[in-house]
């Protein structure tokens, strides 16, 4: 009989998009009795109206986790997650064979591990979505197509439109999405009155009108923006905001301009053009699906990448010193290539 | 002034055109002057798609030697061999970049340990990150030339093939376990009502003279040479193939693959949209990498008599519908 897999889901939500290449696959192989999907459950509405959403599982805490592999029984937990907790509930509930990558020390945890490539000892940044694919590759599954992909209803799609243009935008007007959160922490925050300042001259250059959103917790964010900005940009700060919801306003836009965070991954999965504001993370770590991504970054800083949540140096130049300009050149080639390419 | 990048290409053509989304991202950068050095058969054939990069092209006996790398400031060192790093550090060449791998890792400033089996792709990409290089596209290209059209569509109607077909890539060297197992091409292919053409490369043709004795209603061309393999790939409704050098040029070249695996590992080649279908015999001897299949004559082939030939079949019949 072909062995049962439950995979544990990554805990971010930009992981979790770009996850969803090899969720599809595995779901597919023949090589499997039944493919699970063990998720947070915020994070469970990304794969809503998927092929895949009828197989997550949802868990709310790590009791909960530890309970639904006794449940499901599973004869693989394939690690998504990187974390040694994920690795020592499998292990504590007697998962036969637990595969994952080779990291915060649960080697001897796992069954089956991936070492990830390094130099001298240490780990080299690459994308996660190679870690992906190779933690995937341990159970035989070859994932060819790394380009992430979500699903969303046209119910959804169709109320989120109205939602917009009940908050003042035209009917058919296209518009830039702006998430400036992150919910690593303040060190992948750009400003909010760059945020604004690139909205603002997106708007008298090229006529679109702004949206900005965020995650539960960012309403002081989205309000800071929308005040800093001078060219009406349409708040959701009050509005109810998901993560499935999201899916429709990511999809809708022209343009979408975000720190580096999930809904970049959004973007990604709905082939919208995107120009993400990084600060302290290693670009190597997310450099996939960058065909109408743009990446700005200052790589004048010895300090960056630091990979930390918090400057430890307390300028946060990696952002702070980080201009408009370079921003608004980058979302500029974007437009200008979606209306020719 | 424009930064000298030498770059040393893959030996292996496979090798070479899955690089070749970094060696075009390398080309398009406009702060860099890349050199592209390797043997003369593989680079002057991709080379007029990289219209910025100069050729250092090695013929058949020639080596490499260290004024090929003089000037340079950066190296990107895409092959395996211990020699490159050498020369590049005997060359003085100040930020060498490579896999670490057989030793190479003390001549590198920046090497990469690659464990396990992983796309080769991905590694180069990996590499040209590290380097501060950003690859946004990733799926090969290879542009069919004017040349390589001429020349098949001359030798079609030779053969009277006017009309789609299926492209065999049937050729390998002699006793190689790593070309199609005829019997299993043929059985793939039997219920085929489609032409049927068998292409192999110079000194490759053995196992396609094999495969066309068992499918008698197929045509065959020997000496096929890269230009042409694109123009045929491009040209054919779908390429069945083994996990070799010419699957790749297939597929760059725009055309729809299948792939059947042998001895070899799909971890390390499957990357990118364009791989299609590929099948897989599971024996517990393989994926072994070997040339010679090791096996008592009892068990040889077993990783291509593992392939079910009648899944083969169903998605041939079902992708050329």
């Amino acid at each position: 009989m072909n062995p049962s897999v439950v995979v544990r889901a990554p805990n971010w939500v930009g992981d979790m998009v770009m996850a969803t290449p090899m969720l599809l696959r595995l779901a597919q192989s023949e090589a499997f009795r039944e493919v699970r999907i063990l998720a947070r459950a915020p994070l469970a509405p990304i794969l809503k109206d998927s092929p895949l959403e009828a197989r997550v599982v949802t868990i709310q805490s790590d009791a909960e986790e530890l309970d639904r592999y006794r449940e499901l029984r599973p004869d693989i937990a394939l690690l998504y997650s990187n974390s040694l907790g994920a690795a020592w509930r499998a292990f504590r509930a007697r998962v036969p064979m637990r595969a994952g990558a080779r990291l915060s020390g649960r080697s001897w945890l796992l069954t089956h591990a991936v070492s990830v490539p390094s130099e001298d000892g240490r780990r080299v940044a690459i994308p996660t979505a190679h870690l992906l694919r190779d933690i995937t590759g341990l159970l035989g599954v070859t994932v060819a197509d790394l380009h992430p992909r979500l699903w969303v209803r046209e119910e959804i799609v169709d109320s989120e439109r109205a939602r917009l243009e009940r908050l003042g935008l035209a009917p058919g007007a296209g518009y830039v999405l702006c998430c400036p959160g992150a919910a690593y922490g303040s060190a992948k925050l750009w400003p909010p009155e760059r945020f604004a300042r690139a909205l603002d001259l997106l708007r008298e250059r090229h006529g679109l009108r702004a949206v900005v959103s965020g995650g539960p917790g960012e309403e002081a964010l989205i309000a800071a923006v929308v005040r800093a900005s001078a060219s009406e940009a349409i708040s959701l700060s009050a509005e109810p905001r998901t993560l499935e919801s999201l899916k429709a306003l990511v999809q809708g836009a022209r343009l979408v301009l975000v720190g580096d965070s999930g809904p970049r991954w959004y973007a990604a999965a709905f082939d919208v053009p995107c120009v993400s504001v990084m600060g302290p993370n290693a670009p190597e770590l997310t450099a996939s699906s960058l065909e109408r991504a743009r990446i700005v970054r200052r790589t004048d800083l010895d300090c960056a990448p630091c990979l930390r949540k918090h400057c430890p140096l307390g300028h946060h130049a990696c952002l702070r010193g980080l201009g408009v300009e370079a921003v608004l050149q980058a979302a500029e080639e974007l437009l200008s290539c979606a209306k020719s390419c | 002034m424009r930064e000298i990048l030498l770059i040393r290409a893959p030996s292996h053509l496979g090798d070479l055109v899955m690089a070749e989304p970094v060696l075009r991202a390398i080309d398009a950068h406009p702060g860099l002057a890349p050199r592209l050095i390797g043997p003369r058969r593989l680079i002057e054939w991709l080379g007029p798609d990289l219209p910025r990069t100069s050729l250092i092209a090695l013929d058949a006996r020639e080596s490499e030697s260290v004024e090929h790398y003089r000037g340079a400031s950066r190296a990107l060192l895409l092959n395996g061999a211990l020699r490159s790093p050498w020369l590049a550090w005997l060359a003085g060449v100040p930020e060498r970049h490579g896999l670490g791998s057989r030793g190479r890792r003390v001549l590198l400033t920046h090497s990469m340990s690659a464990p396990g089996p992983r796309p080769f792709a991905s590694v180069c990409v990996e590499l040209a990150a590290r380097m501060g290089l950003e690859v946004r596209e990733r799926e090969p290209r290879i542009r069919v030339r004017s040349q390589g059209l001429e020349l098949a569509e001359r030798r079609l109607a030779a053969l009277g093939l006017t009309g789609p077909y299926v492209l065999v890539l049937a050729g390998a060297r002699e006793h190689s376990a790593k070309g199609l197992l005829p019997e299993l091409a043929a059985a793939c292919l039997s219920g085929e009502r489609r032409a049927i053409l068998l292409a192999s490369a110079p000194g490759e043709q053995q196992p396609a003279l094999a495969l066309a004795a068992l499918l008698p209603r197929a045509s065959a061309l020997a000496d096929v040479g890269l230009e042409e393999l694109a123009a045929l790939s491009a040209r054919a409704a779908l390429v069945l193939c083994a996990d070799g050098g010419a699957r790749h040029v297939a597929r760059a070249s725009g055309a729809r693959v299948i792939t059947l695996f042998g001895p070899t590992d799909p971890r390390h080649t499957s990357d990118g949209a364009g791989s299609g279908p590929e099948f897989t015999g599971r024996v517990p001897c393989g994926p072994c990498h070997r040339e010679r299949c090791p096996n008592a004559p009892a068990l040889r082939h077993a990783c291509w008599k593992a392939v079910d030939a009648r899944r083969v079949a169903a998605e041939l019949a079902s992708a050329l519908d």
